[in-house]
Order: structure tokens, then C-alpha cells, then sequence
């Protein structure tokens, strides 16, 4: 992925990632857009709740944030951080995000970071199924 | 190199790239030398249909992304629910055409080093 194409998608990712919560916050978000694993399925994917989360985090409800997904936290902050980020890059013509971007694709390919990374998502999943059912 | 060696590796590989790389593809193999055929006939090709039917099944958590080698979209469309639905139903169509295009990618830096 060139540097140009990854900032253009995290640009429109964050838009439509701010527009979600200020949606769900509303109670206005179109019913038929979610989680298609958890359509079809019935059971919640890994990352269902992370809105919930979200939302609980702007109200300063950390606990309650933590309980509906902690992946909520991971999304808070890179919704919080990566516009910044992005407009840093832009206005001092920079490429730190791009270079980020790479070494941490680099980095998630090693096994020893893979493996605990994938047990972490699984157990989630696991608490998740658990919570929802 | 060996025109019929070129041909082979053509005729076995051609499902894993565009048809109209294909002859760029062959002529780079024809001006290449000998001793850099070993390392591109080791290259792992990700095979495009595997790629479409683990979007079909895991698209909505990302696995596709994982497979062709994108760890970070992969990442972004797990947390995302597979980005609310939209981005695994749009990936339905596009992850053939990114396999091969990660593919033409592997086989390039094969060439370079």
C-alpha cells in the first residue's frame, strides 16, 4: 500500500468511524449496518460491543467500557489519535505514520507477538460469546 | 533464461496474477539470470481463490487481510466488525484482484534481492 493510499484510508476510516459513534450516541444509526458475523450467526464476533465501549468511554465510564469489549479502548484511541497524527504528517510533510504502519505489519507477522496477540483475541471472543448469550 | 523453464513457470503460476501481467512477467523471466531462478521458483504464491473463499467464511473478522498479508487492514477490519459489514462485503469483489496484485509485489522483490 503506498504512503498516499493508507493516509486517504485513514482518513475516510476515522470519518466514518466518528459519524458510527455520533450515531449510535443518537440512537440514529441505520439498523441494517453492523456486524455481518453477528447477523448471520446470531453469536457475537470478537469486536461486537466495541461501540458500547466507546460511547461508555466519552461518558468516563471506564469499568462499564471495559466490560462491553476492552477492543473498544484500542478503537477510542486510535480514533483519537490517528487524525492527529495524520494532519501532524500532513502539515511538516513527514512519513512517521507510514513508516509506523510498516514496521508494526512487519512486526505482527513474528510469531512470538502473533501467537499472544491471537490468544488475546480468542479469549475476548470467548468472554464475549459468554456476555451476549 | 531457459524459454521452456519460463513457460513452465508460467503455465503453473498464471492463476496467481492479472493476465495482463503475464507478459511482463515472462519477459523479465527470460532476461533473468540463471541463478536467481532457484529463489523465484520457492516463492509462495497466495492463491486467489483460497483468498475469496476465506472472505466468504472470515471476512467479517478479518482473516482475508491476515492471509494476503495485510496484518494492519486485517487489524482494522477485526475491531471494525469487518467495517460494519460494508468493507467485507466490498472486499467480496476486491480481495482476487489484491492477491494477485501482493503476489506481482513478492515476486518483484524476489527479482530485486
Amino acid at each position: 500500500m503506498t504512503k498516499r493510499n493508507l493516509y486517504i484510508f485513514v482518513f475516510v476510516a476515522s470519518l466514518v468511524g466518528y459519524v458510527w459513534v455520533i450515531l449510535n450516541i443518537f440512537h440514529i444509526a441505520p439498523i441494517y449496518i453492523g456486524c455481518l458475523f453477528h447477523k448471520i450467526t446470531h453469536i457475537p464476533c470478537p469486536s461486537c460491543g466495541s461501540t458500547h465501549s466507546v460511547i461508555a468511554l466519552l461518558n468516563g465510564d471506564f469499568a462499564g467500557a471495559f466490560y462491553a469489549n476492552p477492543f473498544g479502548f484500542v478503537v477510542c484511541a486510535a480514533l483519537a489519535l490517528l487524525p492527529l497524527w495524520l494532519l501532524f504528517d500532513c502539515i511538516c510533510r513527514k512519513d512517521s505514520f507510514f513508516r509506523f504502519y510498516k514496521n508494526m505489519e512487519a512486526r505482527l507477522k513474528k510469531r512470538y507477538i502473533a501467537i499472544p496477540a491471537l490468544v488475546l483475541v480468542i479469549i475476548n471472543w470467548i468472554w464475549n460469546i459468554y456476555k451476549y448469550l | 533464461m531457459d524459454s521452456q523453464k519460463v513457460d513452465l513457470f508460467i503455465m503453473s503460476n498464471s492463476r496467481h496474477f492479472e493476465s495482463f501481467q503475464l507478459p511482463a512477467i515472462k519477459q523479465q523471466l527470460l532476461d533473468l539470470p540463471e541463478e536467481k531462478w532457484t529463489r523465484i521458483q520457492y516463492i509462495q504464491f497466495k492463491d486467489p481463490t483460497t483468498a475469496l473463499i476465506i472472505s466468504l467464511l472470515g471476512g467479517g473478522l478479518g482473516i482475508d487481510r491476515f492471509y494476503i498479508g495485510d496484518s494492519g487492514l486485517g487489524i482494522a477490519k477485526l475491531l471494525t466488525c469487518g467495517g460494519l459489514c460494508v468493507w467485507t462485503i466490498v472486499d467480496w469483489f476486491l480481495i482476487m484482484g489484491v492477491t494477485k496484485e501482493k503476489n506481482l509485489q513478492q515476486f518483484q522483490q524476489a527479482l530485486i534481492y
